[in-house]
Parts: structure tokens; C-alpha cells; sequence
């Protein structure tokens, strides 16, 4: 006899895979409403991977730090100070990584055959906004998941992590577009 | 302390994730949008259902480990086969219901596309064979983990993660240039 059976693995898993598929072909759906936009300009389908593969990694950590900063007790309610220290540091951690990630791709754009025909300035604005907006995004969905769970008697670290993944690809694509809608191209 | 600790510690792991998704984006950019209406669908939904049906089997391989079922000198042969399975099975199944509810909803949404045979066609070719790789490549660190003395649960994550967004655009790029291939 074995530990693991794949039929067992197949049950539990299939209802969350369903729903989160879901969910990203909806987020699809929003990209092929904006293709045409985004095949424009080129170099905006590299930010998509980009922004939602850091947007999920801040999300993480910034989840991480807060269920274990509940399970030590260090926060407790949204005032707490050790909260906003670690969302300040979050955000910073986000414009700064973004910021020299739009710097690279600003660089390698021309050896992956990339033209950038849009605006330098408008470039750089449209990837650190949309970056910055979907790390306070994500810090938010993650703040209401936990506090939420923690009220209910469930343990957060069962609940942030699958939350923030799927939310977060579809906040980042929606805040990528968000962004070339207001900011224009 | 902990904030310089925090940029400290993550910033590189940060940037490195930032380049592999930068090579990400470069083959999204190749993908013959014009040519395979819709095919931007497949897109996140083939990558976000690669990193959880992978992660989960690294997660999974890694508890195995911890609980000895799986200590590669014994019997971990008939466990990982079985978590092997599972992945597969998900990966095809959940590849062919992706290609159904891209068409489905293009159908709702009265948009033009592609016809059912190249979405579904394109996604389980694409979800089937990054999850061959990525079940090789999971079993592979977490053997190299284990060989090192490291808690493969502190690898696995990342790495699957992001190799796995890189390996499978790259499938998604082949299956659609396969595909169109074999139609036209």
C-alpha cells in the first residue's frame, strides 16, 4: 500500500483547479478585449508575465509575513504600527523592484527585436503604476483574507496563498490595462 | 532590522524571478495572435493552472519526504508514480475543460475565434507536455534538494514556479505553430 493515491490527489483537487481556471479565462477574455491595443505596442505583452509573476511574489511574501506576524500575535487588529511598517516596506519593495524592472526590459527590448514605439516616459508610467496598483491591490485582498479567516477560527496560511494567486493575475492584467486606458498610448 | 532584512533577502530573488518572466514575455510576444483568434485566452489560464497543479506536486513530493515515504532509497518508486499520475491526469483533464470554457465563453460573449478543435487541441497539447517536464523537473529538485541536505519545501516553490511559466509559454508556443501547422 501506498501513501499517496493519484485518485485521491485527482478528488481533492479538481474543484479548486475548475473555479481558478475559470477565473483566468475570464482574465483571458479581458487580454483579448484589449489585443488590439496590446499588439499596438508590442512590448506591453512582456510586461503582462512580468507584472503578474512580481505582483504574485510580493503577494507572498507580504502574506507570509503577515499570517505568521497573526500566529505570534504581533497583529492583531488594522491599527496595529508592525501592520503599516510592513505594508510601507511592501510598497517600497514594489516601486523599487518595478522600477528596475522596467529599467531591464527598457534595455534588453532591442535584443528580443522589441520596438518601443511609445513614449519613454509613458512607458515607464504605465509599468510602474500598474505594478504599484496591483501590490496595494493584492496587500488588500490578502489584509481581508486573513482577517477574515482569523475571525472565523481558520488558519490564514490555508487561506492567503490560493486567494492571492488567482485574484492576483487577474488584478494585474486588469491594472496593466487599467493603466494604457487612462495613460493612453 | 527586519525592513533592511526584507529588501535584503528578497531584492535579488525578486529580480531574478523579474528576468526569467521578462523571457516569458518575449515568447508571449511571438505568439501569432492575428493568425489563432482567441488564442490569448489559453494564455493565463495554461500558466495559472501549470503553477498550481506543479507547486501542489513539489508541495506534495516535499511532505512525502519529510514523512519518509519518500527517502529515495526505497519504495518512493510506486509514491511519486502515483503523485505522477495525478499530475498527468489533472494536466490533460483540466487542459481539454480550459479549451472548453475559452470557446465557450467566446461563444457566450458572441466574439469571433478560433473553432473548439484549436483551442482544446492547443491546450492539452501545451498542458501535457509542460506537465511532463515539470513532473520531471519537480522530482528533480527535490532529489537534488534532498541530495544537498536542504528542505526541498523552501525550493520547490520558486523554482516550479517560475521555471514552470517559462517552460510552459514555450509549449504554448509549440503546440500553436504544431497546430496551425497541421490544419493549414
Amino acid at each position: 500500500m501506498t501513501y499517496y493515491h493519484f485518485q485521491d490527489i485527482v478528488k481533492e483537487s479538481i474543484g479548486v483547479l475548475i473555479l481558478c481556471s475559470l477565473i483566468a479565462v475570464l482574465t483571458g477574455q479581458v487580454l483579448y478585449s484589449m489585443q488590439d491595443q496590446l499588439l499596438a505596442v508590442p512590448v506591453f505583452l512582456v510586461f503582462v508575465p512580468v507584472i503578474n509573476g512580481l505582483g504574485g511574489n510580493l503577494g507572498s511574501i507580504f502574506g507570509a509575513r503577515i499570517t505568521s506576524a497573526f500566529h505570534l500575535g504581533s497583529i492583531t487588529k488594522l491599527s496595529d504600527k508592525e501592520l503599516h511598517k510592513n505594508a510601507a516596506m511592501s510598497v517600497f519593495l514594489g516601486v523599487t523592484v518595478y522600477g528596475l524592472l522596467a529599467i531591464i526590459i527598457y534595455g534588453v527590448a532591442p535584443f528580443l527585436h522589441l520596438e518601443i514605439n511609445i513614449d519613454v516616459m509613458k512607458f515607464l508610467l504605465i509599468f510602474i503604476l500598474s505594478g504599484v496598483i496591483l501590490t496595494i491591490g493584492v496587500m488588500c485582498i490578502i489584509l481581508v483574507t486573513a482577517f477574515l479567516s482569523f475571525q472565523r477560527g481558520i488558519d490564514p496560511d490555508n487561506t492567503v496563498i490560493p486567494v492571492v494567486t488567482t485574484l492576483g493575475d487577474s488584478l494585474g492584467i486588469l491594472s496593466l490595462l487599467g493603466m494604457i486606458w487612462v495613460i493612453g498610448i | 532590522m527586519w525592513g533592511q532584512d526584507l529588501i535584503r533577502q528578497s531584492m535579488p530573488l525578486l529580480l531574478g524571478c523579474g528576468m526569467a518572466e521578462i523571457l516569458v514575455g518575449s515568447f508571449f510576444g511571438q505568439l501569432d495572435l492575428e493568425m489563432l483568434p482567441g488564442l490569448i485566452i489559453l494564455v493565463p489560464a495554461i500558466i495559472g493552472l501549470r503553477g498550481n497543479i506543479s507547486v501542489a506536486l513539489g508541495s506534495r513530493l516535499g511532505s512525502g519526504f519529510h514523512l519518509g515515504v519518500i527517502d529515495f532509497s526505497r519504495s518512493w518508486k510506486k509514491e511519486v508514480q502515483e503523485n505522477i499520475i495525478a499530475s498527468l491526469l489533472l494536466s490533460s483533464f483540466m487542459s481539454i475543460i480550459i479549451g472548453v470554457f475559452a470557446y465557450g465563453t467566446c461563444q457566450l460573449f458572441g466574439l469571433s475565434s478560433m473553432g473548439i478543435f484549436y483551442f482544446v487541441g492547443i491546450a492539452l497539447m501545451a498542458g501535457f507536455v509542460s506537465g511532463i517536464a515539470l513532473a520531471a523537473l519537480a522530482i528533480l529538485t527535490v532529489y537534488v534538494a534532498f541530495r544537498r541536505g536542504y528542505d526541498p519545501d523552501n525550493i520547490t516553490g520558486p523554482v516550479l514556479a517560475t521555471l514552470g511559466d517559462v517552460i510552459t509559454i514555450v509549449c504554448i508556443l509549440g503546440a500553436s505553430l504544431l497546430i496551425r501547422g497541421m490544419v493549414s
